[in-house]
């Protein structure tokens, strides 16, 4: 908006303002403008070829992917980076000198919406950290191989640095891998150990918002540099990407995830699936993160999901194979054939109609086909919380019915509640004398309103909710015959979960502690009460 | 705090209908004296304001008596008197069949009065109860079961004496002399009272 507002004083000027001595007409067009305002773009591209311990080899490309990648960053028919510093030399690439170099990125990168790219490529390696916890490493030039929790620059301590950046559009790629093999090198006792364990290990620490953490190879995969590609084998595609093949939509631009989406499917395939470059992602819905080229027009369709649940299922496009999760397609306009599946499992199946620059999160169509309402028979109980009105109003008892429950509601985590029970039986009071027999009936109908955190397997929410609660007790004896009746309404808490059992049924379990008042002896008593039951419903 | 008042308040407004629990606190004791007279009584010693007087066929019946355990005077005759404890449950009936059967400790209650006054109209109270029978001749023939009782006899014009009577076995006596007239208010004295035949009422409130 403030762009416009100074086109729009600088045009009033130039029509209405006398040309009195001394000013100055300025013309600026169109194109100065948007550049004065625009985001700028900055890389900072780190090679550690050489660490001072030999027991790390040097790396033989190290250097030129941060060549290659700078010289397509600074392409004005590419990258169009407004700045590209490269971090090559011994001296430049120890600890502090890397962790300095990204705070003095910080003060040229001051905008929000600045796209900053950190790219480091060197060997990684693996060590407990003072917490004895298990932590990646880059290995820096002076890192030593017997100590590298106390000389190499831990991966997490690299991206707080990145993410106290003032921009919000951040990049960070790491050419490395920690699994021992190609560009890593544990030492003795973290190789055992890592031996030892079954099964992926993954210490992903949080992504900072907004921002995407590239890494050429998956927790425990190598990444490798290729003799014939005289690359790392990942940042070689990335370069290619870079260079306009990463257009997946043919806007114009190369975002950050179409880059690493080309990367990611070559490096997999050139290296015959050995090497899985994996990415954290946030906001992808929007992926405001351009690396290359510049936005000229509306993209193809595009097709996406870089959810974890859905990792490894396969996107068909008109029955055709188009993509492997996380990633994403792009598909001509019009109406396609969408489909999910893993193996012999069919998740999604739906046709949709696509239109030009439409980005769809798969994980969004997925949630939209899944049920979201249940209808449940429930069974429970229910009691007074203190001893004296389980004593002198109702002991309690159990309880059947029937709750309706909506979930996504306006399109968020919020979900809502109906639900009725009722039920009646035999009883006893004990009012300081002998057991005093009677018959009850009971009958609760609340509304819950709370929200949902889902999972595949099921989801749990927690909420408020309001009830009214309706008492009858019936006397049948030698001194007294007579019912009597109460009324309360009840707030109080809604928590509960469901097992989805298969797609269309699930078990729940719902807890609701409340306050209920009701008139006793003829004056209001104010009790705890709580209510609890399983039900089994069907999703639709 | 306020809003947990207002919570409160909010659900007492929106509370309608009650449970009462006190029809479940209290008893009934139902039986049958045996042999009754006019004069028989039945009562409950911890609560005598639940008393009852039997009919021709010697049955009572008690009604609102505290649940739990009480102990019940039966006052039979001038000869049958006794204590008996009670179990009585909440909204229950307590079924005691025949009672007043056992020999009680004949007591002679004499109403002793200042200055030839009439004391026709006192009367003789048991633990609050009012007995049925009058003093004629200034004296009343009763059967009291063993252990204690307050005994308070009244005379309209010359108040009230009250005294804890405890017998055991032996036949007893009690005497209960009325206070003389003061003039007060209940103790005005023979101008309420009256005087026996032959005297005269002063204005002292005494006979001559």
């Amino acid at each position: 908006m403030s762009r416009f507002i100074l086109i729009a004083c600088l045009a009033l000027a130039c029509a209405h303002a006398p040309l009195e001595k001394g000013a100055v007409v300025v013309q600026l067009r169109q194109g100065q403008a948007d550049g004065a305002f625009a985001g700028r773009r900055f890389a900072l591209l780190v090679a550690v070829a050489e660490a001072k311990d030999d027991r790390w080899r040097a790396l033989r490309f190290a250097n030129k992917d941060v060549e290659d990648l700078a010289r397509v960053l600074r392409d004005p028919q590419g990258g169009r980076y407004d700045r590209v510093t490269t971090l090559t030399q011994p001296a430049q690439t120890t600890r502090s000198a890397l962790l300095e170099a990204v705070r003095a990125l910080g003060a040229e990168a001051t905008r929000a919406d600045d796209i900053v790219v950190l790219y480091v490529s060197a060997h990684g390696t693996l060590a407990r950290d003072g917490r004895g916890e298990l932590e990646r490493y880059l290995v820096t030039a002076d890192a030593d191989f017997t100590a590298p929790s106390q000389t190499a620059l831990a991966v997490s301590e690299l991206q707080r640095a990145f993410a106290a950046l003032p921009s919000k559009r951040r990049v960070l790629v790491l050419a490395t891998c920690h699994s021992g093999g190609g560009k890593s090198l544990l030492s003795d006792e973290v190789s055992k150990e890592l031996a030892s364990l079954k099964g992926p290990v993954r210490p992903l620490e949080e992504a900072s918002r907004a921002a995407i953490t590239l890494s050429a190879a998956d927790f425990g995969e190598p990444a490798r540099e290729d003799e014939g590609l005289q690359n790392d084998v990942y940042t070689h595609f990335l370069v290619e990407a870079l260079s306009g093949l990463g257009d997946r939509n043919g806007d114009g631009a190369v975002t950050a995830t179409e880059a690493h989406d080309h990367a990611r499917r070559k490096t997999w395939a050139f290296s015959n699936g050995r090497q899985r470059p994996s990415a954290e992602v946030l906001e992808v819905g929007a992926d405001p993160i351009v690396l290359a080229g510049a936005l000229r027009r509306e993209g193809r369709p595009e097709l996406f999901s870089y959810a974890q649940r859905l990792d490894g299922f396969a996107l068909k496009i008109d029955g055709e194979e188009r993509a492997s999760l996380p990633g994403g397609a792009a598909v001509t306009p019009g109406r396609h054939l969408v489909e999910l599946t893993k193996g012999a499992d069919l998740l999604v199946r739906e046709e949709l109609s696509l239109e030009v620059g439409q980005r769809l999160d798969l994980d969004e169509l997925v949630a939209r086909q899944e049920p979201d309402t249940a209808v449940s028979v429930l069974a429970g109980g229910f009691v007074f919380i203190d001893e004296k009105s389980r004593a002198e109003v109702l002991p309690g008892g159990p309880t059947v019915g029937a709750s309706l429950r909506f979930e996504r509601l306006f399109g968020t985590g919020l979900a809502a509640q109906l639900d009725g029970s009722g039920f009646g039986g035999g009883a006893t009071l004990s009012l300081g004398g002998a057991p005093i027999p009677f018959t009850w009936v009971a009958a609760q109908g609340g509304v819950s309103v709370g929200w949902q955190w889902r999972w595949r397997a099921g989801s749990a929410w927690a909420g408020a909710r309001v009830a009214g609660l309706w008492v009858q007790r019936s006397f049948s004896l030698e001194g007294y015959s007579g019912r009597q009746a109460a009324f309360s309404m009840m707030p109080g808490a809604w928590l509960g979960g469901a097992v989805h059992l298969s797609r269309h049924w699930e078990l729940s379990l719902n807890l609701e502690p409340m306050l209920s008042l009701l008139t006793v002896d003829g004056a209001p008593r104010a009790m705890g009460f709580l209510s609890g039951w399983a039900a089994m419903g069907y999703r639709f | 705090m306020r809003a947990l008042s207002l919570t409160v308040l909010a659900l007492h407004v929106a509370a309608c209908g009650g449970l009462d629990n006190t029809p479940l606190r209290f008893g009934v004791i139902r039986g049958v004296v045996k042999e009754p007279t006019a004069d028989s009584l039945v009562f409950v010693e911890e609560a005598p304001t639940r008393h009852s007087r039997p009919g021709a066929d010697g049955r009572f019946e008690l009604t609102s008596v505290p649940q739990g355990e009480v102990t019940l005077v039966v006052l039979a005759s001038p000869l049958r008197a006794e204590r008996q404890r009670v179990s009585v449950g909440g909204a229950m009936v307590a079924e005691l069949g025949s009672v007043g059967a056992a020999a009680g400790v004949p007591v002679e209650f004499e109403v002793s009065v200042p200055s030839r006054q009439r004391r026709e109209g006192a009367v003789f109270e048991v633990a609050g109860v009012p007995l049925s029978q009058r003093v004629e001749r200034g004296e009343v023939q009763l059967a009291l079961p063993s252990g204690c009782l307050p005994v308070r006899v009244s005379l309209r014009g010359l108040g009230d004496v009250e005294r804890e009577v405890c017998v055991e076995r032996e036949r007893r006596e009690v005497r209960f002399a009325l206070p003389p007239p003061d003039g007060s208010p209940g103790r005005e004295g023979c101008p309420v009272t009256g005087c026996d035949d032959g005297y005269t009422c002063r204005s002292s409130g005494a006979c001559e």
